[in-house]
């Protein structure tokens, strides 16, 4: 489904220049659950964003399902990031001044999903991850955990067939925590296939891979058993 | 997606209360002034606007020229329009009327202040009022007709059918009234009670003795306004060559014979009430400024363009608050265009709430408005054009900006809250604030030379004694006795001197006439008015040579004439005392010498300078008894005069007017500027503030953190207060450096109106700098003072 090949970035100050990833190679299939780790600063936020075309490469390619995306505009970044791709963060990004359910709807109205056919999906959401009860709860009344589950169900909310989790635990406690790790692999037994980034061990576990790195490169990438 | 944008907006409005009311607040009064502007721009301009045929309709007005100068005044003589129509067939119709100064009576109804004006048979063809009791054809084509206003009808009629009644003109003469008409609507060039049928005025000017004797045919009589009506697809400023060319053949025999002619000059009708300010305008008739509607109008945008900036100002100042939002919406999916649409649908709600909100502000300040300018302005269907045009532009001129901005954020700096306002955009806002207040700063300048001109004008010794003296106007009926009522009032102690004169500040008629030195072919004009051998002493008026009028020399009445200093050098005359003694020939009326000199005087508005001035006695002209009273119980002798004046002066209303407030109206339009611009330059500086208000209290916020740091390091409160000041305070000082000549140049534009002004001072443009800094200094200081006192351990605790 990705394949990336020598793949840079830099980043430029006036005065300094920052490599943050230095010729990096993979490839993810469709269906795997993925972990990127490794120390603060290695470029594993940097190579999800860049997966998720939210961030420019300055040099390699990047194979999205078989196209070249990596010279991409914004308009069909945009375009391609909205059918295929759902983003779940550490500190859930949830809009504060809409509801649950709105927040939930949102992606839905950027595909142009007609409203009662959003209605729909976004409760047939809900009620999947159990949060249906607080649908028309605004953010701040919600726990973490809650949040979260929030921010998953935005993610999904379109039928991706990539999610992007950025520390998805990070701002959690564990018993939160798993209870979105649970949700993930639930996705990822669909047949949805995520890339996550991670510091914890205990979320890797559920991954089928772990792709490891160090200062802008990938050190090592192993299989699970 | 559209429910969404208005959704959030609303939401986004609630949990920012004080940007949300100083944006909604700020352009709120924005739109409310727009909106009065609007409404009064549309009354002015609908002057004459509703009769059918005022795209065709023109008036003729009179140039009047001698060698040396030129004259320009409303009325023409009344053979004018006659011999316009008869040589052009351009010309369908053409419709005069006349001034009337008598009265007309029902049975024992009499009432005074009736407003009458003698018009031709065309008036129905000219203008389209609504008949309401008979018909309009023939209504006034014979003598001794009468059409009235439904209001005039009701008073002198009560419910009773007006047409076919006979009334009085006078005490003597019978006319039928043949129609009654709605009433003069208020956005009309005249306004009247009545009009008699012209014919009716020649048939009474048979046996005047008084009368030019060939009125109708005089050439130099102007007392007519006329009017033309034009074909179908006629262009005037084509028509107009062609009539002056014909004047100037007719004419060329009179020209050789007096040294004057005369031109003229047409006017749509559509035009008059705001670019006509002729001599001689139509009594009663309350000529408005265009000058005055352009400043009205741009002061209004100015100040809803003040509440855009701001608009714009805090939208971008706070878009790093929302920059998260960006990023996520950004993130799942939504294009530039998407983010582009919602903001502006944002400030299309805050445009809407504005909206809604100033149309309450006009509701509740539009009365105060007309009460003050005396007109009746109304929330009109018309207006709902205007707000709905003023929701979109105002939602994207203010929106356009920060949508721009804020939909450019990158989507992972913006979730990561990296977002920071470039150099351009800090730069830009600056600008902004700068543009505010030079604005406003502009207004507050402005102000000042227009409150001291205008109590210049008011205090200006003006060469005459005007104050304590009331002029109370006689009727045709009553001025024969005129000399006897004025002795009979005099008896009163509280009345120091009095006379009979047809003075007026609001107006004098322009006479022909050759001084002596002059040929008979260099015939020139000069303003005169009649006077009795009381008017120099009642009013105080030196004189520089010879003598006032006397009883002693009863041939005064016959052949004197005491002229002006400006006189004196317009005939050519070499001192005053060179004058006393030279004749003055006035037209076939009267013959006489110079028997004195006064010194200049400003007779008009200080808007002109003082012209050549004739005085002398002719009783039957002399339509004003002017009563110079003591300063002590003022209300107490005006009843007593009352009193007397109703045995004394049956035929006369007793209507008065103080020569004080009347000189003072010679100002309004300027004293109505002074007061509107008053409310503008307080509102402009309002909204100014509220955004530098809004802009400070962000820029504190922003800097909590240093403020805590500054105070643990050993800083003063003041030091901060003034730190924080500082940076607002040298934006308001620039606008400064833009107002003060802006404000210049508009000042000496607007005195070089008056032929009398003030020297505008440089300490008002320090006083207006110094006011506008410390306005600002205030509105930051607030704020900055409350940052500065606040415990820096939680500004600390805030990372």
């Amino acid at each position: 489904m990705i394949k990336v090949q020598n793949l840079e970035k830099i980043y430029r100050t006036e005065e300094i220049e920052t490599v943050a990833l230095n010729n990096v190679s993979f490839e993810i299939k469709e269906g795997e659950f993925v972990a990127m780790m490794g120390p603060s600063g290695c470029g594993k936020s940097t190579l999800l964003n860049i997966i998720g075309l939210l961030d420019d490469l300055d040099a390699g390619s990047y194979l999205f399902n078989g196209v070249e995306v990596a010279q991409y505009n914004e308009r069909k970044r945009a375009e391609l990031r909205k059918h295929n791709i759902g983003f779940v963060f550490q500190s859930f990004n949830l809009i504060d001044e809409l509801t649950v359910f709105e927040n939930v709807e949102l992606p839905l109205m950027y595909t142009g999903v007609a409203a009662s056919e959003r209605k729909r999906i976004v409760d047939e959401v809900l009620d999947k991850i159990q949060i249906a009860h607080r649908r028309n709860h605004f953010p701040q009344q919600l726990s973490g955990g809650q949040q979260q589950r929030v921010a998953v169900a935005r993610a999904v909310v379109n039928n991706p067939k990539l999610i992007l989790a950025d520390e998805p635990t990070g701002n959690l406690d564990s018993r939160n925590g798993n209870e979105v790790m649970q949700l993930l692999t639930d996705l990822n037994e669909k047949g949805t296939t995520i890339i996550m980034v991670t510091h914890s061990e205990h979320d890797a576990r559920f991954t089928h891979r772990i792709i490891n790195m160090l200062d802008g490169q990938i050190v090592t990438q192993s299989l699970k058993v | 997606m559209y429910k969404n944008y208005i959704k959030i907006a609303w939401r986004n409005i609630l949990s920012n209360k004080l940007f949300s009311m100083i944006n909604i607040l700020g352009l709120a009064i924005g739109i409310a002034c727009c909106s009065i502007i609007f409404l009064y721009v549309n009354f002015e301009m609908s002057y004459d606007d509703y009769h059918q045929n005022s795209d065709r309709i023109y008036r003729i007005t009179t140039l009047l020229k001698d060698p040396k100068k030129q004259d320009h005044f409303a009325p023409t003589s009344p053979t004018m329009a006659v011999r316009i129509k008869t040589n052009f067939p351009e010309v369908s119709k053409y419709f005069r009327m006349n001034e009337s100064k008598s009265m007309i009576t029902y049975q024992d109804k009499k009432i005074y202040d009736t407003k009458i004006k003698y018009a031709d048979s065309t008036f129905f063809d000219f203008y389209s009022f609504k008949i309401v009791e008979g018909q309009s054809k023939n209504a006034l084509t014979n003598p001794y007709t009468i059409v009235l206003t439904e209001s005039a009808a009701k008073r002198y009629f009560g419910n009773e059918k007006a047409v076919g009644k006979i009334m009085q003109l006078g005490d003597t003469v019978n006319i039928t009234v043949t129609a009654v008409i709605d009433d003069i609507p208020i956005n009309t060039h005249f306004t009247s009670d009545a009009f008699i049928s012209r014919s009716t005025l020649n048939e009474l000017k048979k046996n005047d003795s008084t009368w030019v004797r060939d009125h109708e045919e005089n050439w130099f009589f102007c007392d007519s306004y006329s009017y033309i009506l034009l074909n179908e697809n006629v262009d005037y400023k084509k028509l107009e060559p062609k009539i002056n060319a014909m004047m100037d053949r007719e004419m060329a025999e009179i020209r050789k014979q007096v040294g004057m002619s005369f031109n003229i000059k047409m006017q749509p009708i559509k035009d008059i009430h705001l670019t006509s300010h002729l001599d001689a305008e139509i009594k009663d008739s309350k000529n408005g400024d265009i000058l005055y509607v352009y400043i009205f109008i741009g002061a209004a945008l100015l100040i809803l363009l003040i509440a855009c900036c701001n608009f714009i100002n805090l939208s971008t100042a706070r878009s790093l608050n929302r920059s998260k939002e960006i990023g996520l919406r950004k993130v799942i999916g939504a294009t530039r265009k998407q983010l582009i649409a919602q903001f502006l649908g944002e400030s299309l709600v805050f445009s809407g709430i504005a909206t809604i909100i100033s149309i309450i502000l006009v509701v509740v300040t539009l009365p105060v408005f007309n009460n003050f300018l005396g007109i009746e302005l109304e929330l009109n269907l018309s207006i709902i054009l205007l707000y709905l045009g003023l929701i979109i532009i105002i939602g994207l001129l203010a929106g356009l900006y920060p949508a721009l901005l804020m939909s450019s954020f990158k989507p992972i700096l913006s979730l990561k809250g990296k977002i920071s306002h470039g150099l351009s955009d800090i730069i830009f806002r600056k600008s902004l604030v700068v543009f505010q207040f030079t604005i406003a700063i502009v207004l507050i300048i402005s102000t000042t030379p227009i409150l001291q001109q205008l109590s210049f004008i008011q205090n200006r010794n003006i060469g005459m004694k005007k104050d304590q003296i009331v002029s109370i106007e006689l009727k045709a009926a009553d001025i024969e006795k005129s000399k006897f009522i004025l002795d009979e009032l005099k008896r009163n102690s509280n009345v120091i001197n009095g006379t009979v004169n047809s003075f007026s500040f609001k107006g004098v008629s322009n006479i022909t006439l050759v001084p002596e030195g002059f040929s008979e072919n260099e015939m020139t004009s000069a303003p005169v008015f009649t006077v009795d051998e009381n008017f120099i002493e009642t009013y105080e008026i030196d004189m520089v040579a010879g003598r006032n009028f006397s009883k002693e020399f009863p041939s005064d009445v016959q052949d004197a004439f005491i002229i002006n200093e400006a006189a004196v050098k317009e005939f050519n005359f070499k001192t005053p005392k060179d004058a006393l003694g030279k004749k003055i020939a006035w037209g076939g009326m009267k013959e006489g010498k110079v028997i004195g000199v006064m010194k200049d005087f400003n007779y008009m508005s200080l808007h002109e300078n003082i012209k050549p001035l004739i005085v002398h006695i002719f009783p039957q002209w002399s339509n004003n008894i002017s009563l110079k009273l003591k300063s002590n119980n003022l209300m107490n002798t005006m009843s007593q005069i009352e009193n007397s004046w109703k045995k004394l002066a049956p035929h006369s209303p007793f209507k008065y007017d103080f020569n004080e407030d009347e000189f003072n109206s010679l100002y309004q339009s300027e004293i109505n500027m002074r007061s509107i611009l008053g409310a503008f330059t307080f509102l402009s500086v309002l909204v100014a503030c509220l955004g530098l208000f809004g802009l400070a209290s962000f820029s504190i916020k922003q800097r909590f953190k240093e403020i805590g740091i500054r105070k643990v390091l050993g800083s003063s409160t003041a030091e901060i207060v003034s730190l924080l000041s500082k940076d607002f305070l040298k934006l308001v000082f620039v606008s400064f450096i833009f107002a003060a000549p802006i404000a210049w140049y508009g000042m000496t534009k607007w005195l070089q109106d008056f032929a009398y002004k003030i020297n505008i001072s440089s300490i008002v443009f320090i006083v207006a700098g110094c006011l506008a800094l410390l306005i600002a200094f205030a509105t930051v200081a607030i704020q900055a003072y409350k940052a500065a006192i606040s415990n820096p351990v939680i500004s600390l605790r805030t990372e």
